[in-house]
């Protein structure tokens, strides 16, 4: 019983706490101060039950757009009102909720910000209320040193001593909330608002006289006096209360019964709810048993009610908020999807570029081919015309003029035939199905002949399985231009081929004793660096004057 | 001398020269065909008449045209030939000098004789009738010299070693111990002096300290 009727006046400290640091000022400018100021009212201080639905309406979509401007002091300021609105309207943990959210965006935002919202110490006020009104004094407390931490007003702290006492008293440590309120009182004498003395006072006289201590009514009647020069009614109504309890107590019914009346005359001037408990507080002093049992059970009626309330809006808080989270979780879900969307759309894009792609690249290489196709039968052609056809033609000529001997003519066809057994010898196919060893030596043994001696170095060592049949094509044909080369030009005795291998890497090297200093890049030889490009090889050509000719090659 | 023999070639010109060749043999039936497929087809034609055809003298390659073959070159058809008919001799006319491919002919289809197209064609075709006629193989000289040419010479590390060694000032029987040492074989000295010998010719030295002349001037060591 004593719980409620104190946290029922306590609110009414703590709301004055609120507006005190809740200035009209603090409203930002961009937006129309009359709409701001016209709801602030309609919260702090609602004339009719719409009211408050209207003001928490206005303001939750001031919250939106506040954080949506990245307005941060705006936000805060909304959410401090949201929070008022909410704890008002009953629905205590959306307040707790509103109001922790205020205090995470003054802990994120600049110094410079956070001073110019001046909310700290409003907002644990706050929260320290509605800790108290769900029964949790010492989180209470927790809140209220927090925001005697910040507090730099000595107005601001005597209030919230006030207030921490309290929960204190509540909590059943009464030694700890009298020394409080005895700083209160000693804060609050330097001040010239007496009424902040004269409500330390009276706090620490009830509490010292709840613990039988003497010097409690003392205390009371010195804050009774000064409320009577201050004349606020609603004070003056917690001190009558506060002696009526002492007298009843100390079993001086009559005392009791009087202070319960005065207070009766005081409250009646404040408001319903005061009129209300003043004569509940009056009707539990009655002899008669019928009222005092009807009390009691309506004040047990009173508290299981709230109970149930917080109960209630603590489940339904909590039912929202599973709602919230199911709504962001399956915002989330519709946000994977579409992302999911994106990716299969880029995926696929990229599907399409890269056949794109190597449909392009196939079409150029099919067009190097035929390229490289033309310009064989070209070269071909070319050396059937500039070979061939011009000795055939000198053949004819003679005959025309000096018809030969048959023995002579035979001659010339037979270098004719031999010529073009070379040409096509060039272009024949190599065999590769055979052992490559012995088609490589083939090839030189071919040109090996009285006055040129071919030597091979580690021919015998080298693995061709390793290589592939156009490395192996390539190797073919590269020899057989150096070879051809060699013949044509060089006038070399001596040929050595050397070969090595180390894992899949071929090194060959070529080297004559001819005169060298004739490399001509004209045909043959750059023919076989285009071949060994072909297959990622290099090939080096080192010619000294007279000093032969080398060729390295490594594939 | 045969009495009934089959040529294959593409070319009439050359048929007709081989045919006068047969003439002067004396060979009373020629045949001649233009696709490998049709002398398969006369070969076995003859063999169930119970006259056989003696000799085929065959090409090895055929222009493919507008008629479609079962043996396209005269490879598969001396390869089938000498399968199924294995009394049937089979000379080769062909400009092919390969001696990969020449070897093949000879060693494994085992042909009775190789006649290079050349200058002398005719005239090596006309002793090949005659030598595969008394059961001896013939085969075209400038083909022969190919075939038996000397091989190329293979060296190796211990050639290069044993020529580094001489270019150090080492003499052969100190070249011998230190093989001897280093366990590497061969390291007798007749052994080194044997190898050098034919390095010598090979690399067509007049001695041994022109040979490693050459070697060096070739970068080998």
């Amino acid at each position: 019983m004593e719980n409620i009727k104190l946290s029922f006046l306590s609110f009414l400290w703590v709301l004055s706490v609120l507006l005190s640091v809740l200035p009209l000022q603090q409203i930002s400018a961009q937006e129309p101060i009359d709409s701001t100021a016209h709801y602030y009212y309609k919260i702090a201080n609602p004339k009719s039950p719409e009211d408050l639905p209207k003001g928490y309406g206005y303001f939750k979509k001031q919250k939106e757009k506040r954080l949506a401007k990245k307005d941060t002091v705006g936000a805060i300021y909304v959410l401090r009102m949201l929070a008022m609105a909410e704890f008002e309207m009953g629905r205590t943990y959306a307040s707790e909720k509103s109001a922790i959210e205020a205090i995470a965006l003054l802990d994120a935002t600049s110094n410079k910000n956070r001073k110019e919202a001046n909310a700290d110490i409003g907002i644990y006020n706050h929260l320290g209320m509605v800790y108290r009104s769900i029964d949790q004094p010492q989180r209470a407390i927790d809140a209220y040193a927090r925001a005697l931490f910040i507090a730099s007003q000595l107005k601001d702290s005597i209030v919230l001593l006030n207030n921490m006492a309290n929960s204190y008293n509540e909590l059943e440590q009464n030694d700890k909330a009298i020394a409080l309120l005895k700083l209160a009182y000693e804060k609050s004498m330097g001040q010239e608002n007496k009424i902040e003395v004269a409500r330390a006072l009276d706090n620490l006289g009830h509490l010292q006289s709840k613990a039988g201590k003497p010097e409690g009514l003392p205390h009371m009647l010195q804050a009774l006096t000064i409320r009577k020069k201050t004349k606020d009614n609603g004070q003056l109504f917690t001190s009558y209360k506060h002696l009526s309890e002492h007298y009843k107590n100390a079993g001086d019914t009559l005392l009791a019964l009087r202070y319960a009346s005065l207070g009766k005359e005081a409250a009646a001037q404040v408001s319903t709810a005061y009129k209300k408990e003043a004569l509940s507080n009056y009707l539990k002093l009655s002899d008669n048993p019928d009222i005092a049992q009807y009390m009691s059970i309506s004040d047990s009626i009173a508290k299981a009610t709230l109970q149930q309330d917080n109960k209630f809006s603590s489940i339904e808080y909590n039912f929202s908020k599973e709602k919230e989270r199911t709504q962001a979780a399956e915002l989330a879900q519709e946000k994977q999807r579409q992302l999911k969307g994106i990716y299969q759309l880029v995926g696929i894009c990229f599907l399409l570029l890269a056949i794109a792609l190597y449909l392009i690249l196939k079409y150029r290489h099919k067009k190097e081919k035929v390229q490289q196709l033309y310009n064989t039968e070209s070269k071909i052609s070319k050396r059937i015309h500039d070979e061939v056809a011009n000795d055939i033609y000198k053949i004819m000529a003679q005959i025309q003029t000096s018809p030969d001997t048959a023995e002579n003519l035979l001659d010339d066809l037979e270098t004719v035939y031999n010529k073009t057994r070379d040409i096509s010898k060039k272009h024949s196919l190599i065999d590769l199905e055979a052992d490559f060893e012995s088609v490589l030596i083939d090839l030189l043994q071919y040109y090996q002949s009285d006055s040129v001696n071919v030597i091979t170095k580690n021919l015998a060592t080298i693995d061709w399985s390793l290589l592939d049949d156009l490395k192996k094509k390539t190797i073919y044909r590269v020899l057989q231009e150096l070879m051809t080369n060699m013949h044509k030009h060089s006038g070399a005795t001596l040929v050595v081929i050397t070969a090595t291998q180390s894992g899949k890497k071929l090194t060959l090297r070529y080297t004559d004793n001819g005169v060298g200093g004739v490399l001509k890049k004209g045909n043959g030889l750059l023919n076989t660096e285009n071949r060994i490009r072909l297959v990622k090889g290099t090939i080096i050509f080192e010619v000294d004057k007279n000093e032969g000719f080398t060729a390295k090659i490594s594939l | 001398m045969f009495t009934k023999v089959l040529i294959a070639d593409d070319l009439g010109s050359i048929n007709s020269g081989v045919a006068s060749v047969l003439k002067d043999l004396e060979v009373l039936e020629a045949i001649q065909v233009d696709y490998c497929d049709d002398a398969y087809l006369k070969i076995k034609k003859a063999a169930l008449k119970n006259t056989p055809v003696e000799l085929l003298i065959t090409d090895l390659s055929f222009l493919p045209d507008h008629r479609e073959q079962n043996f396209n070159s005269g490879e598969e058809l001396v390869n089938i030939l000498k399968k199924e008919h294995p009394e049937l001799k089979i000379i080769v006319y062909s400009i092919e000098d390969r001696t990969q491919l020449i070897k093949k002919f000879i060693n494994d289809f085992k042909v009775n004789g190789y006649v290079c197209k050349g200058r002398n064609g005719l005239l090596e075709l006309k002793d090949a009738i005659v030598c595969v006629a008394n059961n001896s193989r013939y085969i075209s000289p400038q083909i022969k010299q190919l075939l038996y040419k000397k091989k190329q010479l293979e060296i190796n590390d211990f050639d290069i070693e044993l020529m580094r060694l001489l270019s150090l000032g080492k003499s052969q029987s100190e070249i011998s111990s230190h093989f001897k040492q280093n366990n590497v074989s061969p390291s007798g000295l007749s052994s080194i002096e044997k190898r050098l010998n034919s390095l010598r010719i090979e690399f067509k030295a007049n001695n041994i300290i022109h040979l490693v002349s050459i070697v060096k001037d070739l970068g080998l060591i």
